[in-house]
Order: C-alpha cells, then sequence, then structure tokens
C-alpha cells in the first residue's frame, strides 16, 4: 500500500515536470516559427493549467459533473454517515461530499491530498445500487483517495486536457492555413507544417498521460482496498454488474474526467468511451471479487434512492434485514490486517457487513 | 577507491536505519492517534446514555434493575484504562444496552417518543463510528507489531523503546451471542 502511495507522488511529479518540459518546448517551436506572441500564449496557457491543476483540479472535476455540495450531515444523512464511516475505518478525513443529479450511475474520487479530496456520487448510482453495494462503491473511491489516484488522475486530466485542447486549437489553424496554402507558400505554409508534426506529436502523448494515471493494476488495487474497507467483496462486485447493466446515458458529457470513475462511462450518445479501451474490463474486476466473496452473490435489496425516500427507519430495516439473510455470520477477526495482501484470505472471515467489524456491540432496535 | 565504495556502503546502511526509524516512530504516532479517534467515539457513546437512562425511566418505571445495569456498565466503561480493560467495558456496556432496548420494545408510548427515537440512532450511529475506528486502530496495531518483531525493525523498536500495542477487540464471546432475554 505504501509503495504505491510513492509510486503515486513519484508518477504525480514526473508527469508535472514532463508536462512543464513539453509545454517549454512548444512555446519554444511556435516562438521560432510564429514569433514571440505564440510563445507567449503557449507558456500562458502552460502556467494557467498547472495552477488549475495544483489548486483547481477537484473543482474543475466537480464542475464537469455537475455535483452538488452536500454542506451538512442533515442534508442526505444516510450517505453523509456511510462515506463518513468508511473514511474513518480507512483512517482519511472526511472528504467533501458532492452529489451530481446526472442520471447514469456512476461516482468518481479527485483531490490533491485527502484532506482536500471530494467524492462524488451520481443520482443515477443512488437509483439503483442498494446500501451494500453504495457502500463497495464509496470505499472504493476512499482506496483510490488513500494511495494518492487522485493526485495523479486530478493532475492527468487537466494537463491531458490542455494538451489536447493545444491539439485542437492547431489543427483549427491547421485548416486555415491551409486554405491559404493553394495561394502562396508564405509564413502559413510553415505553421500548417509545424501544426501537423505538433498534431501528430501531441495527440499520442496526450493518451499515453491518460494510459499512465489508469493503469489497469490502480484499479484492482482499488478494488482490493474496498474490500479491506467493507468486507464484503459481493457488494462491490454486485454494483459493478449493476453499473455495466446500468445503460442509461449521462446527460452531461463527462469524457474529460471518465477515467476517474468507477466504471465505463458511455457517452451522451449511448456508445461506450474509446478511451476506456484500457480500463480494465469489468467482468474481470466482477470475477476477482466474487473469488474473494468465496462466490457467494449479494443478494439485491431495495436501491439507496428508494430507502432514503422511506426514510430512516427503512435505512435500519435494510441492515437488520441483511444480518439475518447472510448466510456466513463468521466474523473477522478484529485484528484482521488493512494491507492489502489481506483480501487473499478475506472468504474465511467474511461476515455480512453489519458484523464484518468483529462482531462489536450489536446496534441497539435489533433485538 | 576501495575506500569510497565502504563509505558509500556505510552511508547507504545509515539512510536505510533513518528511513526505518522514521517509519517506526510515524508509524507509532499514528496508533496513538488511531487510539484517541476511538476515545473520542466511546466518550460520545458515554455522554449519550444518561440522557438515554432518564428518557426511558420516565416510562419504564418497574424496568429499575436494566437501568442501573446500563448505568453502572457506563461507570465501568468511563473508569476503564488502557484498550483491553476499555473493550472489555465496552462489551458489558453494549449488552446491558442491548437488554435495555428489549425491554423498551415492551412499551409503545416509549417506542413513539421522539427523544428516544434520537437518542437511539445517535447510539447506532456512535457504534458504527467505534467499530469503524476499531478497525484502522487495529490495522495499524497490527502493521506496529509486525514491525516490532520483525528483523531488523525490532533492533531499532528495543532502541527507540517502542513496544507491541494490544488490540482493541470487543472479541468477548458471550457478547457475540444475542443478549438473552428474559420477560
Amino acid at each position: 500500500m505504501y509503495e504505491q502511495i510513492t509510486a503515486n507522488k513519484r508518477k504525480s511529479f514526473a508527469l508535472f515536470a514532463g508536462f512543464l518540459l513539453l509545454y517549454g518546448l512548444i512555446a519554444y517551436a511556435l516562438y521560432l516559427y510564429v514569433g514571440p506572441i505564440g510563445g507567449a500564449i503557449t507558456m500562458g496557457i502552460a502556467v494557467v493549467m498547472s495552477l488549475t491543476a495544483l489548486f483547481g483540479g477537484d473543482d474543475l472535476a466537480v464542475r464537469v459533473a455537475g455535483g452538488q455540495r452536500v454542506e451538512r450531515k442533515e442534508d442526505a444523512p444516510e450517505l453523509w454517515r456511510m462515506v463518513e464511516n468508511l473514511a474513518i475505518t480507512a483512517g482519511l478525513p472526511m472528504p467533501r461530499l458532492y452529489i451530481s443529479p446526472d442520471p447514469s450511475a456512476n461516482a468518481f474520487a479527485a483531490g490533491r491530498t485527502p484532506e482536500q479530496a471530494i467524492v462524488c456520487v451520481n443520482q443515477g448510482l443512488l437509483n439503483v445500487l442498494d446500501d451494500a453495494e453504495l457502500e463497495g462503491v464509496i470505499a472504493h473511491e476512499l482506496t483510490h483517495v488513500r494511495n494518492y489516484d487522485v493526485r495523479l488522475m486530478t493532475y492527468a486530466t487537466v494537463l491531458a486536457g490542455s494538451i489536447a485542447l493545444i491539439a485542437q486549437l492547431l489543427s483549427h489553424a491547421l485548416w486555415f492555413s491551409g486554405g491559404r496554402r493553394s495561394r502562396d507558400s508564405g509564413p502559413g505554409g510553415i505553421i500548417g507544417l509545424v501544426a501537423v508534426v505538433l498534431v501528430i506529436v501531441l495527440a499520442p502523448i496526450a493518451a499515453t498521460i491518460i494510459q499512465l494515471a489508469i493503469s489497469r493494476k490502480r484499479e484492482y488495487v482499488a478494488d482490493a482496498g474496498a474490500v479491506d474497507l467493507t468486507r464484503y467483496p459481493q457488494g462491490l462486485a454486485s454494483a459493478l454488474m449493476t453499473i455495466s447493466g446500468d445503460q442509461t446515458p449521462p446527460q452531461r458529457d463527462e469524457r474529460t474526467i471518465a477515467h476517474m470513475m468507477i466504471a465505463p462511462q458511455l457517452t451522451p450518445g449511448g456508445r461506450s468511451s474509446a478511451l476506456f479501451s484500457t480500463h480494465p474490463p469489468t467482468e474481470d474486476r466482477i470475477a476477482k471479487l466474487m473469488e474473494m466473496a468465496g462466490g457467494v452473490p449479494h443478494q439485491k435489496r431495495t436501491p439507496v434512492a428508494q430507502q432514503f425516500i422511506e426514510g430512516q427507519a427503512g435505512g435500519q430495516r435494510g441492515e437488520l434485514d441483511r444480518a439475518q439473510s447472510s448466510p456466513e455470520q463468521v466474523p473477522a477477526p478484529a485484528g484482521w490486517p488493512t494491507g492489502l495482501g489481506a483480501p487473499a484470505d478475506a472468504p474465511r472471515h467474511l461476515g455480512s457487513p453489519s458484523q464484518r467489524a468483529g462482531g462489536s456491540v450489536p446496534p441497539p432496535g435489533e433485538h | 577507491m576501495a575506500l569510497i565504495i565502504v563509505l558509500v556502503i556505510v552511508v547507504l546502511i545509515v539512510l536505510a536505519l533513518v528511513v526505518m526509524y522514521n517509519g517506526l516512530v510515524s508509524l507509532k504516532n499514528r496508533v496513538d492517534e488511531a487510539y484517541s479517534d476511538i476515545d473520542t467515539q466511546l466518550k460520545r457513546r458515554h455522554d449519550l446514555i444518561p440522557n438515554l437512562v432518564n428518557t426511558v425511566k420516565g416510562y419504564a418505571t418497574h424496568e429499575r434493575e436494566v437501568l442501573e445495569n446500563v448505568t453502572a456498565a457506563r461507570n465501568g466503561a468511563v473508569s476503564a484504562d488502557g484498550p483491553q480493560a476499555q473493550a472489555q467495558a465496552e462489551g458489558v456496556l453494549g449488552q446491558a444496552l442491548g437488554r435495555l432496548f428489549a425491554v423498551a420494545e415492551a412499551y409503545p408510548d416509549l417506542k413513539a417518543n421522539q427523544n428516544f427515537l434520537a437518542l437511539q440512532n445517535e447510539l447506532t450511529d456512535t457504534e458504527d463510528k467505534i467499530q469503524a475506528s476499531r478497525r484502522f486502530y487495529n490495522g495499524q496495531v497490527r502493521l506496529l507489531n509486525t514491525k516490532v518483531e520483525s528483523i531488523p525493525t525490532n533492533v531499532l523498536a528495543g532502541i527507540a523503546n517502542i513496544t507491541q500495542r494490544e488490540f482493541f477487540e470487543l472479541e468477548d464471546k458471550t457478547e457475540r451471542e444475542t443478549p438473552q432475554v428474559s420477560f
């Protein structure tokens, strides 16, 4: 786990340094071929983007997703409580919580440090997942926070986005210069040539950066971490199954933050995003989780959104039902390690989520 | 030349030792912090109980013994010291509370009381948080104990006087079972 954190911090730094270097080169190239103004504009964009990545990347991601801040516990007590308890289990401060009204089933985390982390949940997710599944998803996101995946992903989002922006600007310039070139072979031709070269070079670089951020391993590690927090692999497995089966397309274009999402995201048109060709196949993640669960499937219950409407009593009933219907009642020993090697022997220790902490005080009201 | 190689090796070894030592110290501090997090939640639980007892008293006048048990268990939990004693006392308190809520089932007026419901919810929430912080604490203790035991960090731990810590376990066997209620 700590190796993962160190590696992520190192990668974040390398990403940032590489980005600055790349921008320096672009600025220099534009300075040579277009003049000081081209260089200055590029440097300006570089500075703005760096500052955004450092200080505003999380807010930017939330804005793309259209998330609304849950300011107080009273606004969404069940969700708040769930996030709060999982954060305590993970040893993290309570992240800022957002709910996006988007009907697609997805969630993401962002932020530079665990102290500034945000967790954003789509309404669509609350509509289709029950509490054990939602717990799995949030635990997955909190593991990204704990492992500093979010820093790397937030940087990658802003920086790769800016490179894509430049590439796009240049390709527009190319169109115009292309038109001019038929008349004369002046500076327009040179700009066009530079632009062609840069677009050819930049596009794959942007793609590489995003691939760097979404290594397959990262998702598997976060899944394992989520199991470590909830001790209920079935929950996350069932959540992933539900999410990948849910075909509600997002209302917003969330492609720029797609790699931060819990599961592959459909574009507003309903097509699956090309970015996700590098994402680990959801079936494989589910298979791994079910292996940890010892093949015992999750028993789906009322989606969270409906429970919230029914009120707090509904939530408590859910908890009670689950405790009773769970086939295994063997609680995990309290000394169960939080290290990532742990889930390997998870199936033997799994109890129902309400018991997973090792048979603590039975919640009052259940007797 | 040989001197330089020896020097480099010595410097590397010293650096490695410093890193290990610092890791050990920060882990120890994290365990302390995690324990104080449990303590915060336990205190919140203890603070809720007098209120609960007073509320129940107004309705369930014949349940003096159950209420006294809860109060006694609470006082025992407040004065308990150290993870093991504390965990045991909390286990007793949990049992007493379980009995209280079981008894409350027989009083419809009490069950409809807003104050009682709010307290019950608060207690459930607090117990969830005790579980959560306890699990984080135990995870950190596990890491620390492994380091204190394994080579070569055990030598450093000896020098720094960092010892193994107790787990915070509510593993009391009687507490695992549903409390027996006799009506």
